[in-house]
């Protein structure tokens, strides 16, 4: 009896793993709620160590490097995706390490593609539709360009990803 | 004894297994309507802001005066204007966000609400803006070393939304003129003028089908259509699956969205309009 229980109680947490927020469930039993917007960060775009005098790029594809980020919202949502793309990473004392992207650094995919990826710029907007599961995958790798005389140390910057919902 | 074992077992590779395979969410921020229609009869409307992340995260919640246009590509962007005058329906400052900046930690959500306290002599419209919810989540975590390079980039996540604030008679009402479509690579490029009637936005659905000479729907889009002022606006739909010949491309604009709390979204009389295109 006990097991059940637990087991039930395991299957409740990782499904909240992938549920919907509970208040949108919670009121979707009483009456038809429209889906919130939602922006999800799966993985954030870490060139990792990188060596001094040699780029780094990252693949879009690369599952464990690139970033990826998850859009969701009414089936077939119209929404338009920017990314806002630093030209740089800063270290703590100020020493920079250029970065570039390119038409290649970016895909999206939904199911309406069968979640095949379709490249994309992302220095350009992103105008689409989410797909028939309200969903859409965004990736984006780029390259990392560390002079010779890098200094060591920890470099960061941000990326802003703006999602405009279009259709109201 | 041997059954209570297999049981335990099957627990521990059913708990090994979600932990394998639930998805990461570094960050993840939620905004519940994606549009809030406040009647001025109450005043006042309401959004829920959510973070279903594993990670704190800092929100801000702005309110600018912008409206969906296209761009000379056809392209829909917000058009932000930050000082509109008179012939711009802004309610941008009258409508105040409470609270303006909010920290929600992993599994929170808080309600922000819009009070408005418009003009007495208000006339009777709409009156429009965007609500922008910025999550900043906690920096990502690098391995830090003094003797290597290490770099990373995190995320700063921007939501925009729409207000519509409504008195008294609203109507709304499409005319489309200019609807022509070609083929151009691997998609069909259409292209429609339309304008708006009433002092209402048109919030409706472009039903896009291609139809074979059999008048048989071979493809169909649905995309959610906002218009508020005159619009020159690009569909690029993929041919993708659709054999070579000749077929018409029928669009119907039709204030129907499911997306949008019935009730809110202005009836108007259908638009159809229909273009020739050659698939290759």
């Amino acid at each position: 009896m006990r097991s059940a229980v637990t087991l039930s109680v395991l299957l409740t947490v990782c499904a909240g793993a992938f549920a919907a927020p509970a208040a949108a469930q919670r009121d979707a039993a009483i009456f038809v709620v429209p889906r919130p917007l939602v922006a999800i960060a799966r993985n954030d775009l870490r060139f990792g160590e990188v060596f001094p005098g040699i780029p780094t790029s990252i693949n879009p594809g690369d599952p464990k490097h690139a970033g990826l980020f998850e859009i969701r919202g009414a089936d077939f949502g119209a929404v338009r995706i920017e990314l806002m793309l630093p030209t740089a990473l800063t270290s703590m004392n100020s020493q920079e390490i250029p970065l570039s992207f390119g038409p290649g650094d970016g895909a999206a995919a939904s199911d309406q593609g069968g979640y095949q990826s379709i490249p994309f710029d992302p220095r350009q907007p992103l105008i689409t539709t989410l797909g028939t599961d309200g969903k859409l995958f965004i990736q984006l790798g780029g390259t990392a360009l560390p002079i010779r005389s890098q200094m060591d140390g920890t470099y960061r910057a941000t990326i802003t990803l703006s999602i405009f919902d279009l259709g109201s | 004894m041997r059954s209570q074992n297999r049981t335990r077992l099957s627990i521990l590779i059913a708990a090994l297994l979600c932990l394998t395979l639930a998805p990461r969410l570094l960050e993840a921020i939620y905004v519940s309507p994606h549009a809030v229609f406040i009647d001025h009869g109450a005043r006042a409307g309401q959004v829920t802001l959510g973070n279903t992340g594993e990670s704190a995260e800092e929100v801000t919640v702005e309110l600018r005066f912008g409206f969906p246009d296209t761009d000379s590509a056809g392209n829909p962007f917000i058009r932000f204007i930050d000082d509109p005058g008179p012939e711009f329906p802004s309610a941008v400052d009258w409508i105040r966000p409470y609270p303006r900046r909010l920290r929600l930690e992993p599994g929170d959500q808080q309600v922000v609400r819009l009070l408005a306290t418009p003009p007495d002599e208000l006339p009777d419209g709409e009156y429009w803006s965007r609500m922008i919810v910025t999550a900043r989540g906690a920096s990502i975590p690098i391995e830090s070393s003094d003797t290597a390079v290490r770099a990373g980039v995190a995320l700063e996540m921007r939501l925009i939304t729409s207000i519509i604030y409504r008195k008294g008679e609203v109507s709304t009402g499409l005319t489309v003129r200019n609807f022509t479509a070609e083929v151009q690579g691997d998609s069909i490029e259409a292209w429609m003028d339309a304008t708006r009637h009433g002092n209402g936005a048109y919030l409706g659905t472009a039903n896009l089908e291609v139809l074979d000479q059999a008048g048989t729907v071979v493809r169909e889009w649905a995309i959610p259509t906002a218009i508020y002022f005159p619009t020159n606006r690009r569909f690029a739909l993929p041919t993708l699956g659709i054999a070579p010949g000749t077929y018409d491309l029928r669009l119907s604009m039709v204030t129907e969205r499911p997306d949008l709390r019935g009730g809110n979204v202005l009836d108007a009389p259908t638009v159809v309009r229909s273009a020739e295109i050659v698939v290759p």
